[in-house]
């Protein structure tokens, strides 16, 4: 009878929970921006941006020893209009013959950075995603080429386009490639477990240091704080010899808990005459409202300063049965949190 | 779109796709989450966890099985982890004074629904809690689970016990 029963017992469980859902929409925005695939996204975007630059840089740098050479060596501030017309031409088309070959060797270029990236990419399978940036790279840099070529056979002299566009490339560059930020969140506060996580993905070097003492060199660290405290937590991130640090302070503070009983008995043998609700509570910096009602919804007690009920309202010792407490409080670090539980009252 | 394409585009790092698996399993996966760790703070923190274990170890799913399953897994051994310490390691006299289930708590059990039962399940004692949704729940034997919770297998089988009547004791104050 009791194996029968037992095994009642586990089948009626077991089909109670099968179907269970509970909503948990709320948890996504918090996941998400710790997945490094978002990062992902959000680099890929701006390295294609970085290399489209950098691929205008090139041409550009090209062009400019060109044009020094072929036609800034030539004085251009000759009197005859059609000479430096027939001139311009013969520099066009070279800059057409040579950009060819420059636009051939930067996609070839193009190509070997991807390929990079790609091995450095822990998903392979974003081979999908990156061929197809690529492709976009590559019509884009054409689209930028030719507008440069023209903007140069029309305006010459104007090195100032090329020489702004490359403190862009440089700029911009830097930016992109390299971010030492990280997430730290806990991942069970009541431990002081926490989670870190860097935000760039397949660097060369990942350092992390604590300030109890923690090292570590892999992109995702869990981390155990023996003590409460605020602790500085710094990241050194190196990508192709290239270094970037970033420091945090963090606070490591156990969660605030509330362990109010959920009986008492005023007025009985002298113990347990009143209910506290912050008794044995941990962490919890101060509250703001605590509210009791009756089953039936009405307010027996409400208090702004005073966490104990005497089980009174009026001076009246309120009837036997359960009571629903309410408490806002306040944590450790000043975050809000709301409260509720069932209290029994005992006859004398 | 199949699941093994929802997946493939999740492994290619398409923030769209994580978010429609997410939300896709996440309801089940949570509420396997608070049954294991008592609390809704925790629990949160145990999902965000796993799904970035999941999202991150995605490949390792080989299509054979069913993806739910294997999520769930991921779900239960990131609490399992993160309650395992909490557990106490002790050589326990075991009890054999189980009660029977008598009928009227079966009765009463089969009206409460599976909030309600959550909601107590997750007012048990840690390590009651563990071994009871692990034998009781998931179905596993007491060696498996003296072996994952690295207790001995007359602990896991008294923890198991006492869980129960702890149940039974709530049932019957309701």
């Amino acid at each position: 009878m009791k194996d029968n029963s037992k095994l009642n017992l586990e089948e009626l469980l077991q089909s109670k929970f099968e179907h269970h859902e509970v909503n948990a929409d709320h948890v996504w925005n918090n996941l998400a921006k710790q997945l490094p695939a978002s990062h992902n996204a959000g680099w890929s975007a701006l390295s294609k941006l970085a290399a489209v630059v950098a691929g205008v840089a090139a041409v550009s740098v090209v062009t400019f020893f060109i044009f020094n050479d072929d036609s800034f060596s030539t004085p251009v501030s000759q009197q005859n209009t059609e000479l430096q017309q027939e001139e311009n031409k013969s520099s066009t088309n070279t800059i057409e013959t040579l950009t060819k070959e420059i636009e051939h060797s930067t996609n070839n270029d193009v190509t070997n950075h991807v390929s990079e990236q790609e091995s450095r990419v822990t998903h392979s399978n974003e081979l999908e995603n990156s061929s197809f940036v690529f492709q976009e790279r590559e019509f884009q840099l054409s689209d930028e080429m030719e507008d440069l070529i023209h903007s140069n056979s029309r305006n010459i002299e104007n090195k100032q386009v090329v020489e702004n566009r490359e403190t862009i490339v440089q700029s911009s560059h830097q930016n992109v490639e390299l971010t030492a930020h990280f997430t730290c969140v806990p991942t069970n506060q009541n431990e002081l477990r926490y989670f870190l996580f860097a935000a760039q993905d397949g660097a060369d070097q990942y350092h992390w240091s604590v300030s109890n003492g923690f090292e570590s060199h892999d992109q995702a660290v869990a981390i155990q704080f023996d003590e409460e405290g605020e602790y500085e937590v710094s990241l050194m991130v190196e990508v192709l010899g290239e270094r970037k640090t970033e420091l945090q302070k963090v606070k490591v503070y156990k969660p605030a808990q509330l362990n109010a009983v959920n009986a008492f008995a005023p007025g009985f043998d002298g113990k347990n005459d009143s209910f506290d609700v912050l008794e044995g509570s941990m962490n919890i910096n101060s509250f703001s409202h605590f509210t009791i009602t009756s089953s039936t919804g009405k307010v027996v007690f409400e208090s702004t300063h005073s966490s104990v009920w005497d089980g009174k309202l009026n001076n009246e010792l309120q009837q036997p049965g359960s009571y629903f407490w309410f408490l806002e409080y306040q944590d450790k670090e000043g975050a809000r949190h709301q409260a509720k539980g069932k209290i029994q009252l005992f006859a004398e | 779109m199949t699941e093994k394409e929802l997946v493939e585009e999740c492994m290619a790092g398409k923030p769209n796709a994580q978010e429609k698996l997410f939300k896709l399993y996440s309801g089940k996966l949570f509420a396997i989450a608070l049954r294991y760790m008592g609390s809704r703070e925790e629990a949160e923190d145990v999902l965000q966890e796993s799904f970035i274990k999941i999202f991150k170890s995605l490949n390792q799913w080989k299509g054979d099985g069913p993806l739910g399953g294997w999520m769930r897994r991921v779900v239960v051994n990131t609490s399992l982890t993160q309650l395992k310490s909490r557990i106490k390691k002790q050589n326990e006299i075991s009890i054999d004074t189980a009660y029977a289930v008598h009928d009227n708590q079966e009765s009463q059990l089969e009206k409460l629904q599976a909030d309600d039962l959550l909601k107590i399940i997750s007012e048990m004692p840690t390590g009651y809690r563990t071994v009871f949704n692990l034998f009781a729940i998931e179905g596993f034997g007491h060696k498996e689970i003296s072996d994952q919770l690295g207790i001995n297998e007359s602990t896991s089988k008294t923890q198991y016990l006492k869980a129960k009547n702890w149940l039974l004791k709530r049932i019957d104050e309701r």
